[in-house]
């Protein structure tokens, strides 16, 4: 038994969204829900301003309130500690998307199921790692167990401040974020999903 | 059931108006306006009906979950289609297909099922998209014909 | 519509007299399966084959493995083996799928019904397309005037089929688009080292890298391996400085960002130099023996640019530019610049590169490990990998489009096509140059080039080109304008051999394969071209000897050791004995090349030209310049532009952009244009995913700006553009051009006399996800509920290209992107 986590370096993230996309392709995950996409954030006044690049997904964390909320049974803690949620046990009364404070939980409407990212379980399983790490052009996230002293992860954890988003909502999440500049306060109210909502629209009014 | 409706209906997605049968139907209007007029509807560029369930359920692709949904439903079923060549279709989830598919099985149980789990779920709400846009006969009243007899 | 319709009896009656039920006229068949078992649901079969290939979402050409099980590509990956991208793809790479199984692809030869641009149809046959396209191209042939048929591509990364066609056919008239893109950088690079038109920074070794105005985070034509090395080089301390006039990603990952006014990046870097030279930071010696312009000298030049001077012009501080002339020839000889578009797509631009490149001499960092770097070779080693023959000789019409002889450096270097393809559609307007058809490849020039409504206005008028094919992926406003459109295979569905100049210093070669057979009718050039040469006859069939494809990759690929089945299988191939390109001319000519060579000032001459030069009493390869040394004073382009009545400085100067101070001092604002890095023009525009991430242009003002001028985000604004003032440009008399209206984004990102808008949108025709639901034909069948997951349907999206002057720079007929004067005011609501 491993206890699988992420480490995300925001110091090499270049916003590239190949993650973003890799997810998509993997998962089929339908347009306006999001497993795993990439948070731009300005900071500063010009011109002393710069953009962070923070890379967002599931946490899988230690103390997950999907799992604790969902009344059916439908969300389970596997293994090798990855939340996932079975389709079949779902009933989609959202209580998990309700009590995630990360806004990881979207409803895939085809399924008439709740669904989040599985940290690839699928993957993982065959040796493989998942999907976003595999995509990421500058290796800016690593994968694999946190309790293994000789894993990567856990070396780069043991080198590095790292820490993780939303710290306050107790959560104890297994991603965890290099983070210098201090970006992931920037984000502490937002979520996976993204605001479809924010365009500006082209109709003339 | 009428599975001429049904048939004719499944031709006219998938190919154009030859002289044959725009002569049965009485068309009046010339073979290239029909051609035009099925390219305008189905092929492009910039079909403004594209007869498939993946893009009327909005999914980035043809060929996508609808397709792997209705070639699991063959495959249970022990069917195959044979697509003649200069149709335009490019996937299994193609109204041309489903239709022929449950010309095919009609009347039956398994044809319900396509009809409950594949067809329906999209292909009324196609077709009357397909009534409204089209601006040739014998589109517009096949599509309506068509959808009566699946609904 | 029209007024007969059908009843349901005519109906039955048709459907029984023809037989349909029946499938009388041919119908799609429902047979039953041979298999006795049927299979469980939601098992797939097959396992998932892994097919090595290359990427072309964008011309960085990275390696990939896709992913295909039971004949559908299910994802893609990079290639490990592939020696610049090493493993790695970005988002639109990974987005291939959605462009290959797009709904809105082309994938049926299509004949105009109707007139030009009306948007009406119909499918024709592959054979009716070749027979009329043949007689059309035959006649033209037959008409002793070759050149009247004129081909026009954007990226081309087949250009070995293309060549063959267009010289066995004998026309000149290939319209590319270099000038819209890297035709700048290239010539000063030649100008100034010769060897090659592409400087390869060696980033992932160096410790101090100077960007000025690159995207390599985003955009860039070594996007991913350059991004990847420098996130390397920033693991290991290395220090990225950009000056940029926007907050680019690039400038986002730099540890410092100068945001500076559009045209002066050349400035900057002559005061960096000035810098160097009054405080004796310089690699002296280095200049002296290995330049052709004593140092001395230089420093006297780049005296009168003082970091007071480039601070007034560029709003870079004098101090910042001090301390970074400091730190940059303190890294020597690891420091490196990088630029492209950002300093090279000015009116100006070629002094601007020149300017930046002799930077790197100055502090003697050329060639060297983490410094300036170059390959020779910008693609495979063609004397090792020639083409298979026989090859066409190249035409001799004229074309005076191509020749472009206005622009003394348009084609100054050969070998290296650069043209003018920003004026081709003036000159067609213009009748400078007849044209009887026009093929169309790969190229959205309607939709994507500056002054675009000119071009369709000219594609649309059926006397200045009569005949108009387009070949391309997806419907666009240039296929629109076609008579025959032909569907092109996606890159994941054809053959090429490709590479790109080797970042990592050693060239290499790869194929592109199919991965999976092409959609619908699709076909690519390679099938298309040499049927239309047995067609056409006359002997062009003569150079397609090959019955298939895969036979003349065999034939290409025979030298590579396990020839065309070790590419297949692996996709890239590198040849281990080579060795990084550093240093390459200290190297010393041996006896034998030394040999029956005369030496003349110095430079030690071959029959076939200069090869090398005297350096302190040895012989050395040198550089590829007339001199084989950097020329930092270039008689040769100086020379060109007297030949066509120009002046070109010898010596990198800074020429401010004619007409901006005045102009800014009027509160004008210059408008600029940028990529985001999941977009590359029009092919990416139709994937879902990609647009999902990025579909929307509005246009960002500094809120100082947007203050000034009682705008708040939000807020409807007209832009309205003015030609250059400037003689030496077509046009150039400073007249109002266009207006565009889109709406505010407010950042802190930007320069403060800069508005950018994005040129990732603004589609208006192409289907209902590229032009953001403003596609109105098509939106009908999409009607909501449907259409409700392309959640972004109806979000701003503005072209820009309309109202962008043709601006080539008098030079070299690089179009100036980002010199563009507009004034900004706000109009309510939009409408």
């Amino acid at each position: 038994m491993a206890r699988l986590g992420m480490l995300i370096d925001l110091r090499t993230c270049i916003g590239c969204h190949a993650c973003s996309v890799a997810c998509k392709a993997e998962f089929d995950v339908p347009l306006g829900n999001f497993r795993d996409t990439v948070k731009y954030v300005e900071e500063g006044a010009y011109p002393k301003v710069t953009r962070h690049f923070i890379p967002v997904l599931c946490n899988h964390c230690e103390d997950a309130p999907c799992l604790s909320a969902c009344p059916t049974g439908a969300v389970v803690r596997l293994d090798d500690g990855q939340v996932t949620i079975e389709d079949g046990d779902c009933n989609l009364n959202r209580a998990c998307m309700a009590a995630c404070p990360y806004d990881a939980i979207y409803v895939d409407e085809d399924r008439g199921a709740a669904a989040k990212c599985t940290f690839c379980d699928h993957r993982t399983a065959e040796g493989r790692q998942p999907a976003c790490v595999d995509a990421c052009p500058t290796n800016c996230r690593v994968f694999g167990d946190l309790d293994d002293p000789e894993s990567e992860i856990a070396v780069r954890a043991a080198a590095n401040d790292v820490t993780v988003w939303k710290e306050s909502a107790g959560t104890r999440p297994k991603v965890l974020y290099v983070d210098p500049k201090n970006a992931l306060p920037l984000i502490e109210e937002q979520g996976v999903q993204v605001d479809t909502t924010a365009d500006l629209s082209g109709e003339p009014a | 059931m009428n599975g001429d409706v049904i048939m004719l209906m499944s031709r006219l997605v998938s190919t154009e108006i030859d002289a044959p049968l725009r002569e049965a139907l009485g068309c009046p209007e010339p073979l290239e306006d029909l051609s035009a007029e099925f390219c305008r509807l189905f092929v492009g560029p910039r079909p403004v009906c594209p007869p498939y369930a993946s893009v009327r359920r909005g999914e980035p692709m043809i060929g996508g979950r609808a397709e792997r949904r209705l070639k699991e439903f063959a495959a249970r079923h022990g069917l195959d289609v044979v697509v003649p060549p200069g149709f335009a279709v490019l996937a299994l989830d193609h109204l041309g297909v489903e239709l022929a598919l449950l010309h095919h099985l009609s009347p039956g149980p398994v044809a319900e099922e396509l009809l409950d789990d594949h067809v329906r779920p999209w292909a009324l709400g196609y077709l009357r998209s397909l009534e409204e846009s089209a601006r040739l006969e014998p589109y517009a009243s096949a599509a309506r014909w068509c959808r009566e007899e699946i609904t | 519509m029209s007024t007969w319709t059908l009843t349901r009896r005519d109906l039955l009656r048709a459907a029984a007299v023809a037989g349909v039920g029946a499938a009388g006229l041919g119908g799609i068949e429902v047979v039953h399966r041979m298999t006795t078992e049927p299979r469980a649901a939601g098992k797939t079969v097959g396992a998932v084959r892994r097919v090595a290939s290359m990427c072309q979402m964008c011309t960085t050409a990275c390696g990939i493995i896709a992913n295909v099980k039971d004949g559908r590509l299910l994802t893609i990956e990079g290639n490990p083996a592939d020696p610049n991208s090493r493993g790695a793809v970005c988002a639109k790479g990974v987005a291939g799928p959605s462009i290959l199984y797009d709904p809105s692809r082309l994938l049926y030869p299509l004949r105009r019904v109707g007139r030009r641009g009306e948007g009406r149809w119909r499918r024709i046959t592959w054979d009716e397309a070749y027979t009329e396209i043949a007689d059309r191209l035959r006649a033209i042939r037959e008409s002793g005037r070759p050149e009247e048929f004129a081909f026009q591509q954007g990226r081309n990364r087949s250009t070995d089929i293309v060549a063959r066609f267009l010289d066995a056919f004998g026309t000149p008239s290939a319209f590319n688009h270099r000038a819209l893109c890297s035709l700048n950088r290239r010539a000063a690079i030649l100008t100034t080292i010769g060897d090659s038109d592409w400087d390869l920074g060696d980033y992932e070794n160096s410790r101090y890298i100077l960007n000025f105005g690159s995207n390599w985070a985003e955009a860039h034509q070594g996007h991913i391996p350059v991004a990847t090395r420098m996130m390397r080089a920033r693991e290991r301390g290395a220090k990225i400085v950009t000056f940029d006039a926007r907050l680019s990603n690039t400038a986002a990952l730099s540890d410092e960002w100068y945001a500076v006014r559009p045209g002066t990046d050349g400035l900057i870097a002559l005061a960096i130099s000035n810098v160097i030279c009054q405080e004796g930071l310089w690699d002296r010696e280095w200049f002296d023996r290995w330049t052709n312009y004593p140092a001395e000298k230089y420093a006297e030049h780049v005296r009168a640019y003082t970091p007071e001077m480039a601070q007034a012009e560029s709003g870079v501080p004098a101090e910042a530019i001090r301390r970074i002339a400091r730190e940059f020839a303190g890294a020597t000889p690891r420091c490196t610049t990088i630029c492209n578009r950002g300093s090279a797509a000015h009116r100006n631009g070629f002094h601007n590169d020149r300017a930046i490149t002799v930077l790197n001499a100055l502090v003697g960092n050329m060639g060297e490990e983490g410094g300036w770097c170059w390959h020779p070779m910008s693609a495979w080693d063609k004397k090792a990998l020639p083409e298979p023959g026989p090859i066409a000789p190249k035409p001799t019409a004229r074309s005076l489009i191509a020749e472009a002889k206005d622009w003394p450096l348009a084609n100054a270097w050969q070998s290296n096509k650069m043209r003018v393809g920003e004026i081709v559609y003036l000159w067609i307007k213009q009748r400078r140059q007849r044209i009887s058809a026009l093929m169309t490849y790969n190229c959205d020039q309607a939709w994507a080039w500056p002054e675009a409504n000119l071009v369709r206005e000219v594609l649309a008028d059926e006397d200045l080109v009569p005949f108009h094919v387009c070949l391309d992926v997806m419907a666009s406003e240039t296929s629109n304008l076609a008579d025959i459109i032909l569907p092109w295979t996606t890159y994941l569905e054809r053959w090429d051999i490709d590479s790109r100049p080797p970042q990592g210093l050693v060239d290499y070669v790869g194929l592109r394969q199919p991965v999976v057979p092409p959609l619908g009718e699709s076909k690519d050039l390679r099938e298309i071209f040499p049927e239309l040469a047995r067609r056409i006859g006359g002997g062009m069939e003569h150079y397609f000897p090959w019955a298939t494809q895969e036979e003349y990759f065999e034939q290409y690929f025979a030298p590579v050791p396990g020839g065309f089945g070790h590419m297949r299988e692996a996709g890239v191939h590198v040849d281990p004995a080579k060795k990084p390109n550093y240093l390459p001319y200290e190297k010393e000519l041996t006896a034998e090349e030394l040999e029956g060579t005369r030496t003349e000032d110095g430079v030690i001459h071959g029959p076939d030209g200069a090869i090398g030069v005297m350096v302190d009493g040895t012989a050395r390869r040198g550089f590829g310049t007339p001199s084989r040394k950097v020329e930092v004073h270039s008689q040769f382009v100086n020379d060109r532009g007297r030949e066509a009545d120009r002046t070109i400085s010898p010596l990198p100067v800074y020429e401010p952009i004619p007409g901006h101070r005045e102009q800014l001092a009027q509160g004008r604002l210059i408008m600029i244009s940028f990529k985001w890095n999941v977009h590359n023009a029009h092919r990416t525009l139709q994937s879902k995913w990609l647009q999902e991430i990025s579909h929307t242009n509005p246009a960002w003002l500094n809120p100082a700006t947007a203050s000034g001028l009682g705008l708040a985000h939000g807020d409807w604004i007209e832009v309205t553009s003015y030609r250059p003032i400037d003689p030496e440009v077509p046009r150039g008399d400073g007249s109002q051009l266009g207006s565009l209206r889109t709406r505010v984004h407010l950042t802190e990102g930007i320069h403060p006399q800069v508005i950018a808008i994005a040129h990732n949108a603004g589609r208006t025709t192409g289907g209902p996800v590229a032009s953001n639901g403003r596609d109105r034909a098509v939106l009908v069948g999409h009607e909501p509920p449907d259409h409700g997951r392309v959640w972004w349907a109806g979000s701003l999206s503005v072209a820009q290209n309309d109202i962008l002057p043709i601006y080539p720079d008098p030079v070299s007929g690089q179009q100036a992107y980002h010199d563009t004067m507009v004034t900004v005011r706000r109009i309510e609501g939009g409408a």
